[in-house]
């Protein structure tokens, strides 16, 4: 599956990592909180999660808590400012492989999530 | 403004749009197919500007994070420190030569992170502010070590007060990694720990002096 999720609460960020994921070849689904994020994990089951942290109504890190919770393994990318994250294990259980600190290399991000996703 | 509310206009607020504007000129180059030189000039001095505001705003927090922040650690051996500069330098390809070996003698109880990041910014500064890598010195006293930035000019060379104001220097050479502060960061460092760092000219030489306490 080719599928990577976007939750992002930056209308802006969310165009541009669609646009990029999609020119990879990738499938692409929007989420604008970590509730929506939720819902549509829960539905489609991503092969990789792009996620903010700091968003309404339920944040990134809660978002994952409650899909690991869930018993679901879904790779998932931070993109954060990195205030207040928690230590790497704790991130690891959530399934997080890597933190990215805003403004980030979309270069490095799309290599990560290729080879996460398993190539493009 | 409340401290917590600074950090997180700096920290998180800030983080948004300057992804953005990354954003956006990974977009224009991806949909420009066929760039002429205007277009490759005018996507060089988006992205170089991008940084630059990036790297400002980036510096000027860290650097005001310091005030009132810095905190003594367990002394370490002075004489680690030229080695793990000189590392540093090759690993993150820093555009600036490496500090010439010497012997230090003592112990320092400055954090090393915060030491290496000012001494590496000092010669990347040096480095933008003059186009070419000062000569990097160490030597060991008493009571502190010392290092020395030197390079050959007139009196008209540098500019002193610019350097000590701005908390970065653009370069034309950018580096990937965030070592390069302006002076006030190692400035910052030094005076947090009873150093200092001085900037003279004297026969056609500018030399800038950190002096770095140590403790036996």
């Amino acid at each position: 599956m080719r599928l990577v999720l976007i939750v992002e609460d930056d209308a802006h960020i969310r165009r541009v990592l669609r646009t990029l994921m999609e020119h990879e070849g990738f499938e692409v689904r929007e989420a604008c909180d970590g509730l929506e994020g939720l819902d549509s994990v829960l539905r489609e089951e991503p092969a990789c999660i792009v996620t903010d942290t700091m968003m309404p109504r339920m944040d990134g890190l809660k978002m994952l808590e409650c899909i690991a919770a869930k018993g679901l393994k879904v790779p998932s990318i931070v993109v954060s400012a990195a205030i207040g994250l928690p230590g790497l294990q704790d991130l690891e259980k959530m399934g997080v492989v890597q933190v990215f600190g805003k403004p980030f290399s979309f270069d490095q991000l799309i290599d990560l999530v290729r080879k996460v996703v398993g190539g493009a | 403004m409340k401290p917590d509310n600074e950090r997180l206009f700096f920290e998180h607020d800030i983080a948004t749009p300057l992804t953005n504007l990354h954003g956006a000129h990974y977009l224009l180059k991806l949909y420009l197919k066929e760039r002429d030189t205007e277009v490759e000039e005018s996507l060089r001095i988006l992205e170089a500007n991008i940084r630059n505001i990036e790297r400002m705003l980036g510096w000027y927090w860290r650097t005001r994070e310091l005030d009132g922040a810095l905190q003594p650690v367990t002394p370490w051996e002075a004489g680690d420190l030229i080695h793990r500069l000189a590392t540093r330098v090759g690993d993150e390809a820093l555009p600036v030569s490496a500090p010439e070996e010497s012997t230090l003698h003592g112990r320092i109880a400055v954090p090393k992170d915060l030491l290496d990041v000012g001494l590496l910014g000092a010669a990347l500064t040096l480095r933008s502010a003059s186009g070419s890598s000062p000569r990097w010195t160490f030597e060991s006293a008493d009571a502190f070590c010392r290092a020395r930035y030197e390079l050959e000019g007139d009196e008209e060379f540098l500019d002193p007060v610019r350097l000590f104001r701005k908390v970065f220097w653009p370069s034309g050479v950018p580096v990937a990694a965030w070592v390069d502060a302006g002076l006030p960061y190692l400035q910052c460092v030094l005076e947090g720990f009873g150093g200092t760092l001085e900037l003279t000219w004297k026969a056609d030489t500018w030399s800038l002096e950190a002096t770095i306490p140590t403790v036996r």
